[in-house]
């Protein structure tokens, strides 16, 4: 069902920019959009069973019709008129060619929706049916089956170029999901151990053997990641921090006595755990050293490898 | 505990209530609204609502805030 979700989103937001900037491309007279549109629509067309082929390339350029499937006998006419006259003059054009006789002839609005017509144009034309708009289109789509409407999913997703939304940058990104996946309110059990919050003695003396190389991380990642921390850490408010700290407690627990008590090998794991984690729930690059930064600073905190009491 | 060790003082419940309760001293009035509370906190670097929420929260869980949208009373002085 999740997928079903997100992949119509992705249909729905793709049809819709491209029905957008034909509207507005269209109103300062710039038509180039319509004529890779017709191309654009033959491939999407032809995703959806047909076999469409652009009348541009054939010898014989038919005036009204820009796709035709000789097989499925299909016609389309693509177009950002929505008007009755342009529907008339499609119809009684394509059709005044004996060889089109057995064609069906469908308008592709690919602007503007349709309208409720009252005009009766002949030739067996259904405007409600025979008209397709993008709501119609998306309509139609919404009544696929999941892998079908993924495939055309993926399609539009390789066609249709959205703009690029503003982003924060890699690191920031890194640690502000990281705070999301670890704040997800997944009827967590909140942890109740008491623990003493003492980065001196957890450093210093529990993990004496290691404590050059967790000063030595933390040191030369601070400068880089510092201000990336201090950016991502502004959303978290008091709820967030206990689910985080409960969450970072209880694993980072298991994770070191797997590792034999060696905070190295520990935090290593946890880095790629966590990595692997939010590479799997989206489809960005995830910043690692982001990640062993955020770590290293709750380890100070005492959420990650808590000293027991 | 009211303010968790892990937290960030300057977003905890505690310290959004305490502007909140500011921005009533300075308008003198008994009444704001929510755009009016959140645009003051905005410029006191509190953007995420789930810290307005919890600042509000905290002062209608204390019986010092009433809620008749989209106004934000004060009940007690």
């Amino acid at each position: 069902m999740d997928k079903r979700k997100v992949k119509s989103d992705i249909v729905q937001q793709r049809l819709s920019y491209l029905q957008m900037r034909v509207i507005n491309s269209n109103s300062l007279n710039l038509t180039d959009v319509n004529i890779h549109a017709e191309n654009f629509y033959r491939d999407f067309f032809n995703k959806l069973g047909f076999q469409f082929k652009n009348t541009n390339f054939d010898s014989q350029n038919a005036a009204h019709v820009d796709l035709i499937d000789p097989e499925n006998k299909q016609a389309l006419q693509i177009t950002a008129q929505n008007d009755n006259i342009k529907i008339s003059e499609a119809l009684n054009g394509f059709y005044k060619k004996d060889e089109h006789r057995e064609y069906k002839l469908q308008l592709v609005l690919i602007g503007k929706d349709a309208k409720d017509y009252t005009t009766s144009f002949g030739h067996n034309f259904n405007h409600r049916e025979d008209v397709l708009d993008i709501k119609r289109i998306l309509s139609k789509i919404d009544n696929f089956e999941t892998d079908q409407i993924s495939e055309i999913a993926d399609f539009l997703d390789n066609e249709i170029l959205l703009p690029r939304s503003v982003t924060e940058s890699t690191e920031v990104e890194t640690i502000m999901s990281l705070i999301d996946f670890l704040s997800q309110e997944k009827n967590r059990v909140l942890s109740d151990k008491k623990d003493n919050v003492d980065p001196e003695h957890k450093i210093y003396n529990r993990f004496a053997s290691h404590a050059t190389y967790i000063t030595g991380q933390y040191g030369s990642l601070f400068t880089v990641y510092n201000t990336a921390f201090a950016k991502a850490s502004e959303k978290i408010d008091g709820v967030m921090a206990i689910l985080i700290s409960s969450y970072l407690k209880d694993e980072s627990d298991a994770i070191l006595n797997k590792n034999n008590n060696n905070p190295k090998m520990a935090l290593g794991e946890m880095v790629d755990f966590f990595y692997n984690k939010l590479s799997t729930n989206g489809f960005k690059k995830f910043d690692k050293q982001a990640i062993r930064f955020y770590l290293l600073e709750e380890m100070i905190k005492c959420n990650v490898f808590p000293n027991s009491i | 505990m009211i303010i968790n060790n892990n937290e960030n003082i300057k977003t905890s419940a505690v310290y959004v209530a305490s502007l909140i309760l500011k921005e009533f001293t300075k308008h003198k009035g008994k009444r704001l609204t929510i755009f009016e509370l959140s645009a003051a906190l905005k410029k006191q670097n509190i953007k995420h609502y789930r810290q307005l929420f919890f600042g509000l929260a905290l002062l209608y869980g204390t019986g010092i805030l009433e809620f008749s949208e989209p106004y934000v009373y004060i009940l007690n002085d």
